[in-house]
C-alpha cells in the first residue's frame, strides 16, 4: 500500500468513525480539582434539580472527569454536591442545564470538620480499644451514628445511665422517630459499666479533642468509579425503608421500620405512596421489618411490636391482619421476620417469636399460631435469636441464629430442627436468600464475612468483607452468580464474584445505614437496591459493567 | 473389616512420648492461664483436665493426648482460621449443658477421615451437625443436660463413603460430666 493509499484510507475510517457516532444527547459533565491532589479519582458528584426528590450521582474517573448519563438530567437548575473524605465542595454549588451539555470545573477545599465525615466503619478503625471493646458498638448502630457517641461528653458514671436507658427503647427507632418499648427490658448493670468506662475513653469527656487520629478509608478507585446511584427521597423524615424490593412493573415497595405503612415508590417520577397498615395494638411501638412475596407474588410484613403479620393483596391493595393469639401476645411479643414463600405446599407461614428466641408458624386457614423451641435440646451456654429466614419448596425453614452461630433447618413435617453451626465462632448470621439451586447466601453480620451454605452437602463457604467493620446485613446472589451486600456501617455497597474472589466497593453519595439488599435481575447489568433506614432515601445503584 | 490402628514401633513410642509431654505442656499452659487447684470447680479447670485424663485414660496415653492436643490446640487454630469446629466454645458451657461428645472419624485403614460431616440426632427429635478437622477430629458440645447422653446418636458421612462402623466408649457407670468419646468408621464405596 502506498503513502497516498494509506492517507486515504485513514481519512475514510476517520470519517466513517465520526459518521457512525450517535449523536448524544444532552448532560452534564466536568472535572474535580483540588489544590493538593490535582485531578481526583472517586470523587461522588451529585445533581438534584431544584423541587426533585432524585438526587443523580456519578464518580470521577482517574483523570478527574466525570459524566452524567445522557438525558437523565432533564433541563433546569441543580444543586451540587459531593463525597471525599477530607473535602468540602468550593463550588460551583449550582448550576443550570439547558438543551445543551454543561461542562463544569468542581473545586475541593479541605474539610473544616472531618468527625462529620467519617463512616461508622471508619470511627471503628479510628478508635482505640480491642475488638472486645468495640463489639458493643455494632448494636449502636442500630439507631444511630457512632459520631453521636464519639462528639459526647458524658463520663463513665454519666453514660452508664444513658446506656441504661437506650435499652428500652424498641430497636424499630431512628433519631427521628424514637421509641419506647413497653415491656421493660433487662439490663446486664456490669456490661453496661465496662461499655461505658470504654465509651468515656472515645469521646470528648477528657477534652475538646479526639485523643486518636481520625482515620479514612480510601475513595473508589477503578471499577469502583463505573456506577451510577439514584437517591430517591421520601415525603418524610420518619420514614425508615428497611426492606425494599420491585415488581414486575418496575414499582418499588418498601417496609417502614417506624411508621405502621407499606410503601411504594414509582422511580420513573420519584412519587410515593402510603398503604396504612391498621394498628392491631395502641400505644406499641409501629413499624414493619421483613417484606417477603408469597406464593402468588402478595406481599407479607412482620409487623414487630404489633404483634402478628399482614399480608397485602397486590391486586385489591388492601391488608389482611394475623395478630398474634391473645394466650401468646403479651407486651414482648415481637415478630422481625416472615417467610411465606411456599404457604402453598402447606398452608403455613413461618414467622419469629423474638423475646423468647423461638420462631412460630401461622396457619392460614385457623389464623393461629404455633411456637416451636428449635434450641430446646441445647444447653444454656449460648443465646440463640432465629433471624433471616427463607423457605424450601417443602416449606421446610432455614433460619439464621443471629444471636449465636448457626445456620438451622426446621422440617415442616415433623418440626425438628438440625443445627449447623457456621465455619466461624460467634458469627452471628443475619439476612438470607435460598438460590434456585439450593445454595443459602447470607451475611455473618459479626464475623465481617459473606457466606454461604449448600443445602444440598451441607457445606459452608466464607468470605472476609474487604473493609473491617463493615459488618454486612445481608446478601443477594444475582442471576450471574455475583453477591450484593451492604450494612449499617461503611456507606458501600459490596459487589463480590465468588468465582474470582473479587470484591468491588462502591461508595454511597450520603451516609446509608442499609439493612435488606435487593438485586433486579431483569435489567442488564443488574440493578442493585436498597432503603437508607436513617436518611429517608431509596437507594439505586446501576454498575455501568 | 474395620482395623484400628495398634501398631508400636520404637519410633512410634517416642513419638506417644512426645505427644504425651506436649499435652502435659500444653495442660499446663491451661492451668496457668486458669488457676486451678485439684477439685476447682471453675469450668475451665474441669473442662480442660476432665479432657485430657478421659482420653488419655479411655484411648491410652497417647492416642488421648494426641487427640487432647488436637480439640484444644488444633481446635482453637480452626476455630480462628475459619475451621469447622465452632459449637460449644468451651468458655461458654453452662452448668445447664451436658458432657460433650468427641471421636475420630477413620477409613477402613485406620486413617484419619478429615471434612467429614458428623451428625449428633437426638432421639426426641433435633440434630447438631458439624465437620471432622483435618486430622479426623470433632467435638460436639452444647447438649441440655436434661437430654440423655444414650439418647443421642452419633453418625458420619462424607461423599464417596458409607459409614461402616461407630464405636462408643462408655463412660464409667455414675460419670456424667466426662466428654464421651464416639468414633465413626467410613468405608469407601
Amino acid at each position: 500500500m502506498t503513502r497516498a493509499h494509506c492517507a486515504v484510507a485513514a481519512i475514510a475510517l476517520l470519517l466513517g468513525c465520526l459518521g457512525a457516532a450517535p449523536a448524544r444527547a444532552q448532560t452534564l459533565t466536568g472535572t474535580v480539582r483540588s489544590a493538593a491532589e490535582g485531578a481526583m479519582e472517586g470523587v461522588l458528584v451529585g445533581a438534584q434539580r431544584t423541587g426533585s426528590p432524585i438526587t443523580v450521582t456519578v464518580v470521577s474517573d482517574v483523570l478527574g472527569h466525570f459524566r452524567f448519563p445522557d438525558g437523565r438530567l432533564p433541563p433546569g437548575r441543580y444543586d451540587l454536591r459531593i463525597r471525599a473524605a477530607g473535602y468540602d465542595l468550593a463550588g460551583p454549588r449550582a448550576v443550570t442545564l439547558g438543551a445543551s451539555t454543561l461542562d463544569v470545573a468542581l473545586t475541593l477545599q479541605p474539610t473544616a470538620d472531618l468527625a462529620a465525615q467519617l463512616t461508622n466503619a471508619e470511627w471503628l478503625i479510628s478508635m482505640p480499644g480491642t475488638p472486645d471493646d468495640k463489639r458493643p458498638l455494632m448494636e449502636c448502630m442500630s439507631c444511630h451514628t457512632l459520631e453521636r457517641i464519639a462528639r459526647s461528653h458524658f463520663s463513665a458514671a454519666a453514660f452508664a445511665p444513658v446506656l441504661a436507658r437506650m435499652a428500652q427503647y424498641a430497636n424499630n427507632t431512628i433519631q427521628a422517630r424514637p421509641q419506647r418499648r413497653v415491656a421493660p427490658q433487662k439490663v446486664n448493670d456490669a456490661a453496661i459499666a465496662k461499655l461505658a468506662a470504654y465509651l468515656a475513653t472515645i469521646n470528648l469527656s477528657s477534652g475538646p479533642h479526639w485523643s486518636y487520629r481520625l482515620r479514612t478509608l480510601p475513595r473508589p478507585h477503578g471499577r469502583a468509579t463505573r456506577v451510577v446511584i439514584t437517591e430517591y427521597d421520601l415525603p418524610r423524615r420518619t420514614i425508615a425503608p428497611h426492606d425494599v424490593r420491585t415488581d414486575a412493573d418496575g414499582n418499588v415497595w418498601y417496609s417502614d421500620f417506624v411508621e405502621n405503612v407499606l410503601g411504594e415508590l414509582d422511580p420513573r417520577t420519584g412519587a410515593a405512596r402510603d398503604y396504612a397498615i391498621p394498628i392491631l395494638k395502641p400505644d406499641f411501638p409501629v413499624g414493619a421489618l421483613d417484606l417477603e412475596p408469597d406464593a402468588d407474588g402478595n406481599l407479607w410484613l412482620a409487623l414487630m411490636f404489633q404483634a402478628g403479620l399482614a399480608r397485602f393483596d397486590m391486586k385489591t391493595r388492601t391488608f389482611r391482619l394475623y395478630p398474634v393469639d391473645a394466650a401468646l401476645n403479651d407486651d414482648a411479643m415481637q415478630q422481625s421476620m416472615v417467610m411465606p414463600r411456599a404457604d402453598n405446599v402447606d398452608g403455613k407461614v413461618w414467622t419469629n417469636d423474638v423475646a423468647r428466641h423461638a420462631i412460630m408458624r401461622l396457619d392460614l386457614k385457623t389464623g393461629k399460631y404455633q411456637r416451636l423451641d428449635p434450641f430446646a435440646f441445647l444447653g444454656g451456654g449460648h443465646s440463640h435469636a432465629p433471624y433471616g429466614m427463607a423457605a424450601d419448596a417443602r416449606n421446610d425453614l432455614y433460619f439464621m441464629d443471629f444471636g449465636d452461630e448457626n445456620v438451622v433447618r426446621v422440617d415442616a413435617k415433623t418440626g425438628a430442627a438440625t443445627i449447623f453451626p457456621t465455619p466461624t465462632k460467634n458469627s452471628r448470621p443475619r439476612r438470607t436468600m435460598l438460590d434456585a439451586r439450593g445454595r443459602l447466601w447470607f451475611a455473618e453480620f459479626a464475623a465481617n464475612k459473606l457466606a454461604m451454605f449448600d443445602t444440598a452437602n451441607e457445606t459452608f463457604k466464607e468470605w472476609d468483607a474487604p473493609t473491617p467493620y463493615t459488618y454486612p446485613y445481608d446478601v443477594f446472589c444475582d442471576k450471574n452468580g455475583e453477591l450484593w451486600s451492604a450494612g449499617m456501617a461503611s456507606d458501600r455497597v459490596l459487589r463480590f464474584d465468588p468465582q474470582s474472589g473479587r470484591f468491588v466497593e462502591y461508595l454511597l453519595p450520603r451516609p446509608a445505614n442499609i439493612r435488606r439488599v435487593f438485586v433486579d435481575n431483569s435489567t442488564t447489568p443488574v440493578t442493585f437496591w436498597a432503603g437508607n433506614n436513617h436518611g429517608a432515601a431509596i437507594i439505586r445503584l446501576e454498575p455501568l459493567d | 473389616m474395620i482395623r484400628k490402628s495398634g501398631h508400636r514401633s520404637s519410633e512410634n513410642i517416642m513419638l506417644h512420648q512426645k505427644l504425651i509431654e506436649r499435652s502435659r505442656f500444653h495442660l499446663k499452659r491451661l492451668r496457668s492461664r486458669f488457676p486451678c487447684d485439684r477439685g476447682d470447680r471453675n469450668e475451665n479447670c474441669t473442662h480442660a483436665h476432665g479432657l485430657f485424663h478421659a482420653m488419655t485414660r479411655r484411648i491410652g496415653g497417647a492416642a488421648g493426648a494426641a487427640l487432647f492436643l488436637a480439640l484444644t490446640l488444633g481446635g482453637l487454630t480452626a476455630a480462628r482460621g475459619g475451621g469447622q469446629m465452632t459449637f460449644g466454645d468451651d468458655t461458654n458451657t453452662s452448668a445447664n449443658d451436658g458432657p460433650p461428645f468427641f471421636g475420630f472419624i477413620r477409613d477402613a485403614g485406620g486413617a484419619a477421615v478429615g471434612d467429614a460431616r458428623v451428625t449428633a440426632t437426638v432421639k426426641s427429635g433435633g440434630a447438631l451437625v458439624t465437620t471432622s478437622n483435618g486430622i479426623g477430629v470433632y467435638k460436639i458440645s452444647g447438649f441440655a443436660k436434661s437430654i440423655k447422653p444414650d439418647d443421642i446418636v452419633i453418625s458420619c458421612a462424607k461423599d464417596g463413603y458409607k459409614q461402616a462402623n461407630i464405636v462408643r466408649r462408655p463412660n464409667p457407670p455414675g460419670d456424667t460430666t466426662d466428654p464421651i468419646e464416639v468414633d465413626c468408621y467410613l468405608q469407601k464405596d
